[in-house]
């Protein structure tokens, strides 16, 4: 079964049609990188995805569970977690908090016991510092532990947003352009810590991305929007080889633009 | 010296004061200040915990002051049951109002809580049959405590009141204190500090800012019954938009958010609301300035001061940090 099926999914934002018609498939384990011009509607089908915004017609499907129309926490609480395209952390907070308070659900014990500080939600709450650091030191955050976050560089805020989506336990992870203002170094590390994730965690990561050399040495799949559309879907090497593709997305062909 | 144990200490501090201060108007001041202190620590819930305004926190204030009042004069209820009484009141009260209207986001919940408070003012203002209307619920028996038919103590004396007020104080405190270290309260903390991430990773905002609107209710109704039971009279003042006004700007000059805030913002505010009853008129106007003023000096208020005095820890990376889109 697929870790994730998009069928037939629409929105319309007034005379604007967003999203037309999208299916798409995720399977377990892979990684799928969604491409297309600005305006492609590559955002707004994440959002329909996680429950941000809510699809005209379509369904969404994780693991064979239906989730379409569930609000955003009900849908991170299936397992389904996002990051966002501007960058989204708790500004204000230290590191480590960030990820404690994304360990939330985690570490919540009925409510009594909680507010009692019984014994249990004290364990509970160890074990998720525990796994919040093992995430810094994955994501090679740890030295930043007690920095607050609006103090870390642009991208180390990037890497704490996905310590951040980790923390929740995803089956799937969505990233909105991950590498977006990362440099060239930064970039590979993100390219490695996502093979990582995959290779390591058995993670299965959904990926809208700019950066045609992420994309194309980290995707199993690429799938391109265009206009709402989709109008290709393949491994790296035939999508870039689609002249649909060169025509709506690329402008030139790869050969030419790396001349 | 960490938070907890300035507001430990400074209960300790009130609870030997009486001991140095004979004065029956201090006294009075500072049992106010304790109210006031509950008033502001209850709304500080929902203000600083989860970053919704509610303008109508007067309604749950009065709600629970309405309930002793009535259970007490009209029932001849002792005050230790009026007390939890008025708490589950405001409490059921703040679930019903709250269940409807946190599903509304800011300025709407702000109209609506305020539009609530007003309301319920009217209705009991027009209650004459009912609620006695205008002219309120007097002779409001104090409580007393007596065991086997020895009266421990005789609350008519201001002292005996003054540490049921701190007791109370220091049990809404403990509560709140209690809330915010809880998972709860850290989910709470998530909603205020970025309403759209909390929800990207599981984090309910609805749920959350009503478990915090009942807290805060409930305390309220508690902080409302100890009012009743001290000034002995109840009217439908006590549901006024300046209640609310108040534990506002205790709230906000004391520090939101944090637990020492609404203590500082208590004693500060109420004391020198206090000192300027020789300028009755410009009273509300001068307080008006400090407010607009601490919100742009202070916008962290009283509480902040403490830690702005020590030096910026060294940066791990100064030039990096330079580049975050974050700092401001």
């Amino acid at each position: 079964m697929a870790m994730l099926e998009i069928d037939g999914v629409s929105k319309r934002y007034g005379g604007l049609q967003a999203v037309k018609d999208v299916t798409l498939r995720v399977g377990k384990g892979e990684i799928v990188s969604l491409i297309g011009p600005n305006g492609a509607g590559k955002t707004t089908l994440f959002n329909l995805i996680t429950g941000f915004a809510r699809p005209d017609s379509g369904r969404v499907r994780l693991e064979g569970e239906d989730v379409t129309g569930l609000s955003p926490e009900a849908v991170a609480r299936h397992g389904m977690v996002r990051s966002f395209q501007i960058t989204n952390v708790f500004a204000n907070m230290p590191v480590i908090e960030n990820l404690r308070l994304a360990s939330y659900l985690r570490m919540r014990s009925p409510l009594l016991s909680d507010v009692f500080g019984l014994r249990s939600a004290r364990d509970r709450a160890a074990r998720t510092m525990k796994e919040a650091n093992g995430i810094l030191d994955l994501v090679g955050l740890a030295r930043f532990r007690d920095t607050p976050a609006k103090r870390l560089a642009y991208g180390q805020l990037r890497l704490l947003e996905i310590a951040i989506a980790l923390c929740v336990r995803p089956r799937l992870l969505l990233l909105d352009e991950p590498a977006a203002g990362l440099n060239s170094r930064e970039g590979e590390k993100l390219t490695e810590l996502l093979r990582r994730l995959r290779d390591g965690r058995g993670l299965t990561v959904l990926l809208v991305e700019h950066d045609m050399d992420l994309v194309m040495s980290v995707s199993d799949r690429v799938v391109v929007l265009n206009f709402g559309e989709k109008i290709a879907e393949g491994t790296p090497a035939e999508v870039k080889e689609n002249p649909q593709v060169i025509e709506a997305y690329l402008g030139t062909p790869f050969e030419e633009e790396a001349a | 010296m960490t938070e907890n144990r300035i507001v430990l200490l400074l209960l300790a501090l009130a609870a030997v004061l009486p001991a140095f201060v004979g004065d029956q108007y201090v006294m009075h001041l500072l049992i106010m200040t304790f109210f006031y202190a509950m008033l502001s620590t209850s709304l500080n819930l929902i203000v600083g915990y989860v970053g919704e305004l509610s303008l109508g926190h007067a309604a749950f204030l009065g709600l629970g002051a309405y309930t002793s009042a009535v259970l007490s004069t009209e029932a001849g209820l002792p005050f230790w049951l009026c007390l939890p009484a008025a708490g589950i009141v405001a409490g059921t009260a703040a679930l019903a109002v709250g269940a409807i209207t946190l599903r509304l986001e800011g300025h709407f919940f702000v109209l609506i809580s305020l539009a609530f408070a007003e309301v319920l003012r009217y209705v009991v203002m027009n209650s004459v049959e009912l609620l006695r209307g205008p002219l309120g619920y007097p002779n409001i028996p104090a409580p007393s405590l007596s065991f086997g038919g020895t009266v421990l103590a005789d609350f008519a004396s201001k002292a005996h009141f003054y540490y049921l007020g701190l007791a109370l104080l220091a049990a809404t405190l403990y509560a709140a204190w209690r809330f915010a270290r809880s998972s709860f309260g850290l989910g709470a903390l998530a909603v205020r500090e970025n309403r759209r991430l909390a929800r990207a990773v599981g984090i309910d905002p609805f749920r959350h800012a009503l478990v915090a609107f009942v807290a805060g209710g409930v305390l309220a109704g508690i902080a409302g019954s100890f009012y009743a039971h001290y000034l002995t009279f109840v009217g439908p003042e006590v549901l006024g938009f300046s209640f609310t006004l108040s534990a506002l700007m205790m709230v906000v000059i004391g520090g939101r958010g944090t637990l020492l805030g609404p203590l500082l913002g208590a004693a500060v505010v109420g004391i020198t609301l206090e000192l300027l009853r020789s300028v009755n008129e410009a009273r509300l106007s001068i307080f008006g300035i400090l407010l607009v003023l601490a919100v742009m000096f202070l916008p962290d208020g009283l509480v902040s001061l403490r830690w702005r005095r020590r030096p910026e820890p060294a940066e791990e990376s100064p030039t990096e940090a330079l580049d975050s889109p974050l700092r401001s």
